[in-house]
């Protein structure tokens, strides 16, 4: 692995875990974190690891923690039809997760960019979307509302 | 192998999360909400970002498009970003993470907007970002390392393994707009025949970043089948912008939709 991928992963993990420092974790989200990361170990590894692995580790946590928090922040308080603005919105019917765009990998690493709310016409009614574009104006991920 | 699997591990775990992110569901058609994808302490800087895209049409018709924005950051890691319009009016976006606030100021109407959802959508760039690099590990098949502080190149996985090898390459630091920066140049091939072509597609990436600011100074990127797009920075300054670049105007009105559409709230702030 380039020696310069692995700084610059680490260096943005860093960076995320440090925005996200402020942030403290539920015990609830805590456990779910913990217990994901312990399914996700390879039985078969030594259990020594270095300072070197655990510090993007521990940022990686705190990210994840931060995200959990987040996204449980920002779930409606009836947790079902949302109505405002041009059309209801049913959070139950938001796809799963973004799709990152065919070859996204090859276009240049995201500095800054938009998330636009867009419909797009179909022969089954007009779809609602999210689409992550980047500083240059190429997009990167999108995302299916309704 | 073990970090990208230990990158595996985050993404799979945080996209768990991610997938509730992004826009507030009452957000309308239309809303865009400026993406940071990093908040950066102490690297105060201002310039101006030049976008060029060109694409050749099979019929020897050519689109270029070019756009010039301007951005601010303070040393608190503040953001201002100033897209002008056609009609004159600018689009402004100001993101305060020490505030965790976020707006969009509509310079012609004098209103400004505050968006819920935009804590949550810079922490899904973030995911995406962090998925890219981690697709970028898997999928290259030559690596550039230091040796001796010399960069070598070296090749991963078995030969004909991978159907569009990629390669990267380091290259060496240069200065653009006063900035000492770090160069990065990707390459992929689309074999003859993957998707139908009957020569090999060259994909290429070139990307130079600060360091020192932390930012992306000039990308290129290159693909016969879309196009050439340049991204670069241009009258770079680092010095602190100044405060007011990061308020609301006081003779602004905030706006804020709900029910019924737009309305009118308190002005200055």
């Amino acid at each position: 692995m380039s020696e310069m991928r692995e700084d610059e992963l680490q260096r943005r993990l860093r960076a995320m875990a440090m925005a996200d420092a402020h942030r403290v974790p539920s015990p609830e989200v805590r456990g779910r974190v913990m217990q994901a990361w312990d399914a996700r170990q390879d039985p078969l590894r030594p259990r020594r690891v270095s300072f070197r692995v655990w510090l993007p580790v521990a940022a990686s946590l705190t990210i994840v923690v931060g995200l959990m928090i987040g996204s449980i922040r920002q779930t409606p308080a009836s947790g079902g039809r949302v109505t405002a603005g041009s059309a209801p919105v049913d959070r139950d019917n938001v796809a799963d997760s973004m799709l990152t765009v065919p070859d996204a990998s090859l276009l240049p690493r995201f500095d800054h960019g938009e998330l636009i709310r867009v419909e797009i016409p179909s022969p089954a009614g007009v779809i609602q979307a999210e689409v992550l574009v980047g500083q240059d104006g190429l997009a990167r991920a999108i995302r299916v509302i309704q | 192998m073990r970090h990208i699997m230990l990158v595996g591990t985050v993404i799979a775990v945080a996209s768990t999360a991610y997938a509730q992110s992004g826009l507030r569901g009452e957000s309308p058609v239309g809303t865009r909400v400026a993406v940071e994808s990093e908040v950066v302490k102490g690297a105060p800087y201002s310039a101006e970002v030049v976008n060029d895209t060109v694409q050749i049409l099979l019929d020897g018709n050519r689109i270029s498009r070019h756009t010039v924005a301007r951005v601010y950051r303070d040393s608190e890691g503040r953001t201002r970003r100033e897209v002008d319009r056609r009609d004159g009016t600018s689009e402004i976006s100001i993101q305060d993470p020490v505030a965790q606030t976020y707006w969009t100021l509509d310079s012609g109407r004098h209103t400004a907007r505050q968006l819920q959802g935009a804590g949550a959508a810079n922490d899904a760039a973030r995911v995406l970002e962090l998925r890219r690099l981690a697709e970028q590990m898997t999928r290259s098949q030559q690596l550039t390392v230091l040796v001796n502080g010399q960069p070598q190149t070296v090749a991963i996985g078995s030969a004909g393994e991978a159907r569009n090898p990629s390669t990267e390459e380091r290259l060496a630091p240069r200065t653009i707009e006063g900035l000492r920066v770090d160069g990065v140049r990707r390459t992929q091939t689309i074999a003859a025949g993957s998707i139908g072509n009957d020569q090999p597609i060259v994909v290429t990436t070139e990307e130079w970043t600060s360091p020192d600011l932390k930012v992306l100074v000039l990308s290129e990127h290159n693909d016969p089948r879309s196009g050439t797009s340049t991204y670069k920075l241009v009258r770079v300054a680092r010095t602190e912008p100044p405060a007011s670049l990061f308020q609301v105007p006081a003779d602004y009105t905030v706006v804020t939709s709900g029910r019924g559409g737009e309305r009118g709230a308190a002005g200055p702030r």
